[in-house]
C-alpha cells in the first residue's frame, strides 16, 4: 500500500500542493485527474522521486521512501513523450534498468523477450525509437518500466500523444495488462473520459488540493464538491425540462432550446412534465471494463 | 540563373579569387625549389616533402598537435559541463553567461594575452600578492609556464566548444534524464550513457572548431609561453619571413591543411554514416 500523508509542494512563491493525503491499495488503478496546472503532474513526480516535496511523508508498506532518490524508489515511470533514449534500439532501451541492476546477459535477454511479448511488440525489438509509431513507442515506453519489476507503475498522461482511435485502443490494453499483472497503477490525466475508463479509483485535484477521492461511478453520480461537479459535468452532464415522455422514451429541452431524447430511469410515480431533470450522456467505456 | 544564386556570386568570386587561387599558388610552390638567395626557382621536386617528414620537424609537429589535444580535450570536459549549465539556467541567467562568454571576443586576442601577462608579470597582481603573503616564487618560471599556454589556449578557444554544445543543450530533451535517474542511473552514468550519446555531432563539431585553430596558433605560446619551443605555426611563419625558403614553408602549409581537411571530411563522413 501506497500512502502519502500531508504532502504539501512550494516553489519560490505559489504553493502548487496543499496538504494531499492519500492511500492507494495494491493493485490498484488510481487516476489522478484535474485540469493544467492542478498539480496532478507534480504530485506524480514528487512520488517518482523526480521532485521533493516541500512538506509530508510517502509510505510504502509503512516504510517511508521520500528520502529515497528517484534512483532507488521501486517505482518506474512511463514519461508523456515516451524519453525513450533516440540511440538505443528498443531491445537497450528495455535493458537499461536490468543493466544497471547488474543483471546477467541471459537474464536480462529472457526479461527483455519477455515483457516484448507481454507488450506485443516481440518484433521490434532491433528497431530504433525514431522508427516507432506513437502507439508502439507507449507500449515500449511501458515495457521499459514494467521490465523492473516496479511495486507502483507511475505514468504521466501516458496517452495524450496519440491520435483519438490509439488513444481508445491503448485505453482497454493499459487496464488488460494493469489487471493481468495486479499491479499498483497510479496514471495522471486531464481526460476525464480516460480517467472513468480505466480507473479504479479517482483523485479529482484542483489547484493542488485533492477535491474528491472515490470510484469513476461515485464520482460521476454524486460529486462532492462543486468543482468535481463542474468537472465531470462539463462534458457529460446536461440539464432540462421534461417535455414529452412515451413509453421509456423521454424529450428533454435543455437551456438552449434543443431537444435531446434519452431513455429515463426515474420512477412511473415520480415523472411531472416539467420537471427538471438531468441527463447523462453515457458512452460504453465510461464505466470501464470491468462493469460492463 | 536564379535571383538568389545571383546574390551568391559575389561571395564566390571573392572565395575563388582570394582563398582558392592563393592556395593553389601554395600548392604549386610546395613543389619548386629554393633559389641561392631566397626567391622561389621553378625546379619541381619532392624534396620538401621528404624534408618535412624528417625527425626534427615530425617533432615539431608532434609537439603542436599535443599541444592542439590537450586544449581540445580541456576545452570539452570544460564545454560540456559549462553548457550544460547554462542550457539548464533560468532564461535570463542564461543571456547573462551567453554575454559573458562571447563578450571576450570584442578585445583582440593580444590585448587579452598581454592583460595576462601584466596579471602573471612582475608587479602585477599575482606577485605582489604573493610577497605580501610571503610566499616564495620563481618569477621566471611564473611569467612563462605551460600551464599559461594552456589557460590561454583554453580560454580563446572555448567559445567555439561552447556555442554548438549548447545549441545541441537547448534542443536536449531532458525527460531523458529523468528516464535514466527513473531507472535508477547515476549522474556519471547518466552523462556517459544518455547525454552525451545524444551530442555526439555537437562533441565532434565543436572539437574540430576548437582543434584545427590550436594546431596553427603560435602567438599565445609565444607570449604566454617564452618562446621556448617551436611549433608548427612558427615553424611555417619562419620559413616564410626568416628562412627565405617558401617552398619548404608551402610544403608544410599543404601538409597541415590536407590534415585538417581530412579531419573535417572524416567528420562529414561520419555525419553521413549516422545522420538520417
Amino acid at each position: 500500500m501506497l500512502e502519502l500523508l500531508n504532502i504539501g509542494k512550494s516553489f519560490s512563491s505559489q504553493t502548487a500542493l496543499k496538504g494531499i493525503n492519500l492511500s492507494i491499495g495494491e493493485g490498484e488503478f488510481f487516476s489522478l485527474l484535474g485540469p493544467s496546472g492542478c498539480g496532478k503532474t507534480t504530485l506524480l513526480r514528487i512520488i517518482a522521486g523526480l521532485e521533493s516535496a516541500t512538506s509530508g511523508q510517502i509510505l510504502l508498506d509503512g516504510q517511508r521512501v521520500d528520502q529515497l532518490p528517484a534512483q532507488k524508489r521501486p517505482f518506474n515511470m512511463v514519461f508523456q513523450r515516451y524519453a525513450l533514449f533516440p540511440h538505443m534500439t528498443v531491445g537497450e532501451n528495455i535493458a537499461y534498468g536490468l543493466r544497471l541492476r547488474g543483471l546477467s546477459k541471459d537474464a536480462i535477454e529472457a526479461k527483455i523477450a519477455e515483457v516484448l511479448a507481454l507488450v506485443d511488440m516481440g518484433e521490434f525489438r532491433d528497431r530504433k525509437p525514431d522508427t516507432l509509431s506513437g502507439g508502439q513507442s507507449q507500449r515500449v515506453a511501458v515495457a521499459r518500466a514494467l521490465v523492473n519489476e516496479p511495486r507502483v507503475l507511475l505514468l504521466d498522461e501516458p496517452l495524450s500523444a496519440l491520435d483519438h482511435k490509439m488513444r481508445e485502443h491503448m485505453q482497454k490494453e493499459l487496464r488488460a495488462l494493469q489487471q493481468k499483472l495486479g499491479l499498483t497503477f497510479i496514471c495522471v490525466t486531464h481526460d476525464q473520459e480516460e480517467a472513468l475508463a480505466l480507473s479504479d479509483r479517482i483523485g479529482i485535484m484542483s489547484r493542488g488540493v485533492l477535491e474528491q477521492v472515490s470510484s469513476p461511478r461515485e464520482i460521476y453520480e454524486n460529486p462532492e464538491t462543486i468543482f468535481a461537479s463542474q468537472f465531470v459535468e462539463a462534458t457529460s452532464m446536461l440539464r432540462g425540462e421534461l417535455v414529452e415522455i412515451s413509453e421509456d422514451l423521454a424529450t428533454i429541452r435543455l437551456g438552449d432550446g434543443s431537444l435531446i431524447k434519452g431513455k429515463i430511469n426515474v420512477p412511473p410515480d415520480q415523472i411531472r412534465l416539467g420537471m427538471s431533470i438531468e441527463a447523462y450522456v453515457r458512452k460504453a467505456m465510461v464505466f470501464g471494463e470491468r462493469t460492463k | 540563373m536564379k535571383l538568389r544564386d545571383l546574390f551568391l556570386l559575389p561571395a564566390a568570386l571573392w572565395f575563388a579569387v582570394f582563398i582558392l587561387l592563393p592556395l593553389l599558388i601554395v600548392v604549386v610552390v610546395s613543389f619548386a625549389t629554393r633559389g641561392t638567395y631566397g626567391g622561389v626557382e621553378w625546379a619541381w621536386t619532392l624534396q620538401n616533402y621528404a624534408r618535412a617528414f624528417s625527425p626534427r620537424y615530425l617533432g615539431i609537429f608532434f609537439e603542436s598537435f599535443q599541444l592542439a589535444l590537450v586544449t581540445t580535450v580541456v576545452c570539452l570536459v570544460v564545454g560540456v559541463l559549462i553548457s550544460w549549465s547554462m542550457a539548464t539556467a533560468s532564461a535570463k541567467l542564461r543571456q547573462i553567461y551567453l554575454m559573458a562568454m562571447v563578450l571576450p571576443f570584442l578585445t583582440n586576442l593580444v590585448i587579452r594575452i598581454y592583460a595576462v601577462r601584466m596579471f602573471v608579470g612582475a608587479e602585477g597582481p599575482l606577485q605582489t600578492g604573493l610577497t605580501i603573503l610571503g610566499v616564495p616564487f620563481d618569477p621566471y618560471a611564473l611569467t612563462q609556464n605551460k600551464v599559461l599556454v594552456l589557460y590561454g589556449m583554453v580560454t580563446t578557444y572555448l567559445p567555439f566548444m561552447v556555442l554548438p554544445l549548447y545549441g545541441a543543450f537547448e534542443k536536449f530533451d531532458f525527460s531523458l534524464v529523468e528516464a535514466a535517474q527513473d531507472l535508477g542511473a547515476g549522474l556519471w552514468k547518466i552523462l556517459f550513457s544518455v547525454i552525451l550519446p545524444n551530442l555526439k555531432t555537437a562533441l565532434w563539431a565543436g572539437s574540430l572548431l576548437v582543434f584545427i585553430p590550436s594546431l596553427g596558433e603560435y602567438v599565445i605560446p609565444d607570449l604566454l609561453g617564452g618562446a621556448k619551443n617551436m611549433l608548427y605555426g612558427n615553424l611555417i611563419t619562419e620559413q616564410f619571413l626568416k628562412s627565405r625558403d617558401w617552398p619548404f614553408g608551402a610544403a608544410l602549409s599543404v601538409l597541415m591543411m590536407v590534415l585538417l581537411l581530412g579531419l573535417a571530411a572524416l567528420f562529414r563522413l561520419r555525419e553521413a554514416r549516422h545522420g538520417k
